[in-house]
């Protein structure tokens, strides 16, 4: 480090610093009953991060330009509301120059860290793209498993045993995007998560699709691995 | 707290402590592209694709527990969703650089993908 600041936790792991990092920061969350929406998303500096409190699903859809998520709009107890988080880069967070506290900034200027973050956020966790789920068999099996048990591989484990302030980020999830004419082509993926009594969390890719020729409307979920990264986020305090 | 420092926000939460693994991102969301070859290869036969390399410093093949990638959203190659179709994404790493291994049913394709890099 040239100049400037850097700070380690207790296990010499980075937490802030001037010459290279930024921050992310929550700007916004609330909770999202069964079809849900929240809208206002601008993936071009923003993500959301979703939790829930009890074991069960998180199931959800962006719309095709990233900027607004919808809730799977299934009321059951393995569903119900989800917990959703936006988080932003930090220097696209606006101004933290008000009040008090300690502001750390890069070399350019933008910001590295600030007291006046909403709240703490620490990264837990990045799952890559293709680490996790299991990919079904090949044909006819795939056009079965709507209802069938999702077996998931554990992307996490909680080791506060509790939900409570654990957030994931899946990047887009998308289904049934429509093309321009109206006619649905193809599919699209979505990563979901399942929150077990024991504090893991399996992940699952589904790939979805509409059938064609005869099938009617019919849409098909076939399981897949994560075909996005995913960030595991502990919301501080 | 035995040592270290505490820092709160005006509510009173805690910001940061000696326990905080603070998301540093040591590369901001960058947008890597890879087209996918005229000639499929590997099992099953797909057609691969490169991206470029972005800077990653520090990085190396192994140390995914001190940088890991995030990619984010599941790509975009025009506005047409079919092709999402069992596009698989992998992220490898070098000294200093990363990028993306593409593999598609679709040929001569450009598939864009959305890559933050966190350091701990």
């Amino acid at each position: 480090m040239a100049y400037g600041i850097e700070s380690f936790n207790g296990s010499n792991k980075i937490q802030f610093g001037t010459t290279v990092l930024e921050g992310l920061t929550i700007v916004a969350s609330s909770t999202a009953a069964p079809g849900g929406t929240v809208s206002g998303i601008d993936p071009t500096k923003e993500f959301l991060a979703f939790n829930r409190t009890t074991a069960g699903f998180i199931r959800g859809s962006h719309n095709a330009s990233g900027t607004s998520w919808t809730a799977e709009n299934n009321s059951s107890s393995n569903y119900g509301s989800i917990n959703w988080m936006k988080v932003r880069i930090a220097s696209q967070a606006g101004t933290q120059n008000t009040g008090y506290g300690i502001n750390v900034f890069k070399s350019d200027g933008s910001i590295s860290f600030s007291s006046n973050f909403s709240a703490g956020l620490d990264v837990k966790h990045v799952m890559e793209p293709g680490t996790l789920g299991s990919s079904q068999a090949q044909n006819p099996s795939p056009f079965t498993n709507t209802t069938a048990p999702m077996p998931a591989d554990i992307g996490y484990t909680i080791t506060d045993s509790t939900f409570a302030n654990y957030y994931f980020a899946p990047g887009l999830q998308l289904f049934d995007v429509t093309e321009s004419g109206g006619t649905v082509y193809g599919g699209i993926r979505q990563e979901t998560f399942k929150f077990n009594s024991n504090y893991t969390i399996g992940v699952e890719g589904l790939f979805s699709y509409t059938l064609f020729f005869g099938y009617g409307s019919s849409r098909i979920r076939q399981r897949q691995t994560n075909a996005s990264g995913i960030l595991v986020l502990k919301k501080r305090g | 707290m035995a040592y270290g420092i505490q820092i709160k926000n005006a509510a009173g939460t805690i910001t940061l402590d000696t326990t905080t693994r603070h998301a540093n991102l040591l590369v901001s969301p960058a947008t890597l592209s890879a087209t996918t070859s005229g000639t499929a290869t590997g099992s099953p036969a797909l057609f691969e694709g490169f991206s470029s390399y972005i800077y990653a410093p520090g990085m190396t093949a192994s140390n995914t527990a001190d940088i890991q990638v995030h990619v984010m959203g599941i790509g975009t190659q025009g506005n047409s969703a079919g092709y999402q179709f069992l596009t698989e994404v992998t992220v490898m790493r070098i000294n200093n650089n990363v990028r993306l291994k593409v593999r598609s049913y679709y040929q001569s394709t450009t598939f864009s993908y959305k890559v933050m890099v966190f350091r701990f």
